[in-house]
């Protein structure tokens, strides 16, 4: 398995005099080997858990649609796959406890999730808690889930949400989903990134299926779970920001655990065969004189089988200072894309809130330099969301004007895929 | 790295101390605080790639920074990272067979990515077919140093990876057989043919200043940016791979220096470098302590860039150049 992760690291490592930053892009792949692909997926077994909003407003079409969708999720898990269903609203209803996906543990789910009605309101930290009592029972599995929901948490559950989420961070991955219009992105956003999930929106009830169906074939290729992220840095550097840059983007600068002084280690989840992930890495360190070569960094992937700690993708991340400024002045072609991407999303972001506060002239100049950047950098899927938020005049000089009727799906769509970014096309 | 003498700290490139004039490095005894980084970590625990686990210094080179081969007394070459570079993108090779003798000097392109692969891989592939057609009855020297190049080319282009920016090398070759020599580069990398104080330069750069371009932009073209800019290289793009030959019967005692930009930058015209070995092989030395003065000349001169040069003295014998 030693060969299970491949990095490669894109930086200009040459530096100008009294330069202290370094940034690199960090690619990492998980490789199929034969043995890989061979053995067993994971070694406690894999666990999926199904959390549904069932509270008064999911009442009707979506309750129905959402029924489909989970039924149709259990018929489709494979047979050595553990999993369980809550139902939630105001309280959080293990309607199937933890089982493994026989014929009639299937059956007997089913039967008790087409019996539900609708009702009650949005206590999302019970759904959460009660989640996590049910992946208790595997702590070695590798544990995913979903959630799905249609409104905004309960005001008097936010405090409790957030002591949750505390609770839950790195016991379980799980993708969230809103359907319809009157879920928070900010909040889903933050339940999936601290769950280290997707998040997105889906439009109409019809499409829950097919969603379900991709994030439960997602989940069931993931080969190796819990895999960390490690970065250790010389004495006296620090570090700027960690991020996930591909295929979304995630900041991971907050999310780090401190293993030794030098050595920090940031969660990653799950990972499935030939997935590919970038990283951001901006650290800053002392400045050294012309040169001098100091290794500003060490990035690996570290995760236990059978109780050994493997480390694999080992990568280095270097600082070397020149007085030649051909090139200290040279930007990373990959470093620069991401800095893009993440400045994409960035400019979406605050658009859409000056937008919200009634700021027309801050809305626009930062969603024409959104249109702009997505223009430059190919992010075509980025750029289409655009169009459905602003009248593009000249996407090149990034010249748009807001449209005076915004359908709020549109906006929430590009509210919550802002985050997908485009890789740099192998040339 | 500390002065074991008069414990003045010196940048790690030092080769004597700043304080007291004392040579630095593996001659000095170990001083009790050599086992430290400059931070105070141990250098113990220095990681396997040779940086400081403390401070991340780099603490030990690369072998390849300072590479030193001696075949004979009057046969041998030194290449070295210089001062300013990160890394040395320079190799060479030297290669006996009978009575006929090669020589290689690769400079890594320091635009392109992996130079110093590229180097390596076309020096290497260069030093195979000379080792095998030496050897062989009857080669001729022209067909062997095209040949050479195709391999050095072909080493080079597996490591390109996008046409775009592709790992490139300048190549100079040379080799001695029945009384002549003949010599065959692509890029900036020199042959010098010595005799006595004179020096004739065999090789012409293809740099910009020696374009048609050039001549017609006149006087000033020295002075032009891209004056040095190659126009021939070994590299997935270079333009072309068929290397310039200059073949030589030889007549006199002489001795040929093969050599990259970092040594000729410091001694631009074959007078310099005719006067500079003049003295610096006064009284007569070996083809090794020769390389190592050079070397040094041009560290001495601010090392800009990696530093190669080799030597064979003609006609070659096995002994010590002055008799010893």
């Amino acid at each position: 398995m030693a060969d299970s992760f491949k990095a490669e690291v894109f930086q200009n490592q040459y530096l100008p005099k009294g330069a202290d930053e370094v940034h690199a892009i960090m690619t990492v792949t998980a490789a199929v080997s034969d043995e890989t692909a061979a053995a067993s997926p994971v070694n406690g077994g894999r666990l999926f858990g199904i959390i549904c909003d069932t509270s008064g407003s999911m009442e009707g079409e979506k309750l129905v649609a959402a029924k489909g969708a989970m039924i149709q999720l259990i018929h489709l898990l494979p047979e050595d796959c553990g999993f369980f269903v809550v139902l939630g609203d105001s309280e959080a209803h293990t309607v199937c406890p933890l089982a493994i996906a026989t014929q009639e543990a299937k059956v007997r789910a089913i039967t008790r999730i087409r019996d539900v009605k609708a009702s009650g309101a949005t206590f999302i930290s019970k759904w959460l808690q009660a989640a996590l009592e049910q992946f208790r029972f595997a702590p070695t599995a590798l544990k995913q889930a979903v959630l799905l929901t249609d409104g905004q948490n309960d005001k008097n559950d936010e405090k409790t949400l957030q002591f949750a989420l505390t609770k839950c961070e790195g016991m379980f991955q799980c993708d969230c989903r809103g359907i319809g219009t009157d879920w928070k992105v900010d909040e889903l956003r933050r339940i999936a990134n601290t769950l280290l999930g997707t998040y997105d929106i889906i439009v109409s009830s019809d499409q829950i299926k097919s969603d379900f169906e991709t994030i439960l074939g997602k989940a069931m290729s993931k080969t190796a779970g819990d895999v960390m992220l490690r970065l250790w840095t010389p004495v006296g550097a620090n570090i700027l920001f960690c991020k996930e840059v591909s295929p979304q983007i995630l900041d991971l600068s907050n999310r780090y655990r401190q293993v030794k002084p030098q050595l920090r280690e940031y969660p990653t989840g799950a990972w499935g065969k030939n997935e590919v992930r970038d990283f951001h890495f901006a650290i800053k360190v002392k400045p050294g004189e012309v040169g001098d070569e100091v290794l500003a960094g060490r990035a690996s992937l570290v995760y236990t089988i059978d109780n050994t700690e493997q480390k694999a993708a080992e990568a280095r991340i270097l600082a070397v200072w020149t007085d030649d400024e051909a090139k200290s002045a040279k930007i990373d072609n990959v470093v620069a894309h991401y800095t893009g991407q993440s400045e994409l999303a960035e400019s979406i972001r605050m658009g859409l809130e000056a937008r919200s506060r009634g700021n027309v002239e801050q809305a626009t100049a930062l969603l024409g330099k959104a249109v702009q950047m997505a223009n430059q950098t190919g992010n075509d899927a980025t750029a289409k969301l655009l169009r459905n938020v602003v009248d593009v005049q000249d996407a090149e000089t990034g010249t748009v004007k807001l449209k005076a009727q915004v359908a709020k799906e549109d906006e929430m769509a590009l509210d919550t895929r802002s985050t997908k970014t485009t890789r740099l096309p192998k040339s | 790295m500390q002065c074991s003498r008069c414990e003045t700290t010196n940048p790690e490139d030092n080769l004597f101390c700043e304080g007291c004039g004392t040579r630095m490095g593996d001659s000095a005894p170990a001083a009790a605080t050599a086992d430290l980084c400059v931070c105070g970590v141990p250098l113990s625990e220095m990681d396997a790639d040779g940086f400081c686990s403390g401070c991340g210094r780099r603490l030990k080179r690369p072998p390849e920074d300072h590479i030193e081969i001696e075949l004979l007394p009057g046969f041998a070459g030194v290449s070295d990272r210089g001062l300013r570079h990160s890394r040395n993108e320079d190799r060479f090779a030297l290669v006996r067979s009978g009575n006929s003798y090669a020589l290689i000097v690769c400079d890594g392109v320091s635009m392109s990515p992996d130079a110093d692969q590229a180097s390596s891989a076309a020096v290497q592939s260069a030093a195979e077919v000379f080792t095998k057609g030496l050897a062989e009855a009857d080669f001729v020297a022209v067909d062997l140093l095209r040949e050479s190049v195709r391999q050095a080319a072909q080493a080079v282009n597996r490591l390109a990876k996008q046409t775009s920016e592709s790992p490139s090398t300048t190549l100079v070759a040379a080799i001695f057989n029945d009384n002549r020599l003949t010599v065959g580069w692509l890029g900036d990398s020199r042959a010098y043919w010595l005799v006595g104080p004179d020096a004739t330069q065999i090789t012409h750069d293809h740099s910009w200043l020696n374009s048609p371009a050039a001549r017609e932009a006149g006087v000033d073209a020295a002075k032009s940016a891209n004056a040095h800019a190659l126009m021939r290289w070994v590299g997935a793009d270079a333009p072309d791979l068929e290397p310039e030959i200059a073949q030589h019967n030889l007549t006199a005692e002489g001795m040929l220096l093969l050599c990259s930009d970092g040594l000729w930058n410091y001694a631009p015209g074959a007078q310099d470098i005719a006067a500079l070995v003049t003295r610096l092989n006064t009284p007569v030395a070996s083809a090794l302590t020769l390389s190592r003065d050079l070397i040094e000349f041009a560290r001495s001169q601010g090392g800009h860039d990696n530093i190669t040069a080799a030597i064979l003295r003609y006609p070659v014998s096995e002994g010590h150049p002055n008799g010893g």
